[in-house]
């Protein structure tokens, strides 16, 4: 009787040493999972570093307006009508026809614009070329379902 | 008889209420309508000097030709003088840039200066405006084979009308000022 107890109690005391071992072993493992942990502070260094800019996204009728804008001084300021006639030409291109209207607001009070007699991008472009004075700023721009400019209003600066 | 009396009143009243109304342009305004119709007058100089010019090509002049016939009323006529003579001849706009265009000199040079008002845009019964500028041309011919050499300083006075005017673009109504050069009559001419 004496040596089955002593045996239970081996057997006991065998199964809590191996639920130690086991205990131990799985507290190890569990550190190893957790050792990489300064993996985080290198990702934090990655957030800190500046964001990459963002493209700015312009629209068709902010790009058309510059492109304009560059053709209008460049016609204005052409030394010889052969340059000017090539700048007038390039910048038609840009029209759905030559006969595009041409408004010219010359002021501008309570909502109610005052318009200069219009004209057409064709005469406006020959006007910048014979009198060189370049005045007017755009103020809208229309486009077509092609990137035309259909409409145009400019305005005194 | 005291209903008719009252019926004209009421007219009287209403006439001068849309007279006035008509009538009430800001100075900023008015200020803008003066810049327009002053800057169509230094376009006429710019044309002029073109149209002059010897360089200026065929095709070109008579592009700007129709340009600045344009601006002018129809039927409007400009004043020719010579210090050679005393008399003032006066022509059709067309037919004087034509006669511009074909001056027998190898060189022609005109400019324009001292462009200002000495009548400011005054509103007519009409609802017209009416003003005059007045501006200096100095031409300048040279004939390079018979050596003739002719300058001359002359002060002309140009009527300006302007009228609001509408037109449909695009189907829209637009109000537009519209700037009319009437006749350019010679009061000066020197050497």
């Amino acid at each position: 009787m004496k040596h089955i107890l002593f045996s239970v109690s081996l057997r006991k005391a065998l199964f809590l040493s191996l639920l130690l071992v086991v205990a131990l072993g799985a507290c190890k493992s569990k550190k190893k999972v957790v050792e990489p942990a300064p993996a985080p502070a290198a990702k934090e260094e990655v957030i800190q570093q500046p964001a990459q800019p963002t493209p700015v996204t312009r629209s068709a009728e902010e790009i058309a307006v510059e492109r304009l804008e560059k053709y209008f001084t460049n016609v204005a300021g052409a030394t010889n009508v052969t340059s000017a006639n090539q700048f007038i030409q390039e910048a038609l291109g840009m029209f759905a026809n030559q006969e595009i209207p041409v408004l010219v607001v010359i002021h501008e009070e309570g909502g109610v614009k005052d318009y200069d007699e219009p004209t057409t991008i064709k005469k406006y472009l020959d006007y910048l070329k014979d009198t060189k004075k370049n005045l007017n700023f755009i103020s809208d721009i229309r486009l077509d379902g092609s990137g035309k400019v259909s409409e145009l209003e400019l305005r005194r600066k | 008889m005291k209903n008719k009396l009252i019926l004209f009143l009421g007219l009287f009243v209403a006439t001068s209420v849309v007279a006035l109304a008509q009538d009430n342009i800001s100075p900023a305004r008015k200020q803008a309508i003066d810049s327009l119709a002053l800057e169509k007058v230094k376009d006429l100089s710019k044309y002029i000097a073109i149209i002059g010019n010897k360089e200026t090509q065929f095709s070109e002049a008579n592009r700007v030709m129709d340009r600045a016939e344009e601006l002018f009323a129809p039927g409007a006529e400009m004043g020719v003088s010579s210090i050679n003579t005393n008399e003032i001849a006066y022509y059709k706009v067309r037919r004087y840039f034509e006669r511009l265009m074909a001056l027998n000199y190898d060189k022609v040079n005109i400019t324009w200066y001292d462009i200002q008002y000495v009548s400011d845009l005054e509103r007519q019964p009409d609802g017209r405006y009416v003003g005059v500028i007045t501006v200096y041309q100095r031409f300048e011919g040279t004939s390079i084979e018979t050596g003739m050499n002719y300058k001359d300083t002359t002060k002309k006075d140009i009527t300006i009308y302007v009228e609001k005017k509408q037109t449909q673009i695009a189907g829209r109504t637009i109000e537009f000022w519209d700037v009319m050069l009437g006749d350019v009559r010679v009061t000066e001419t020197s050497a």
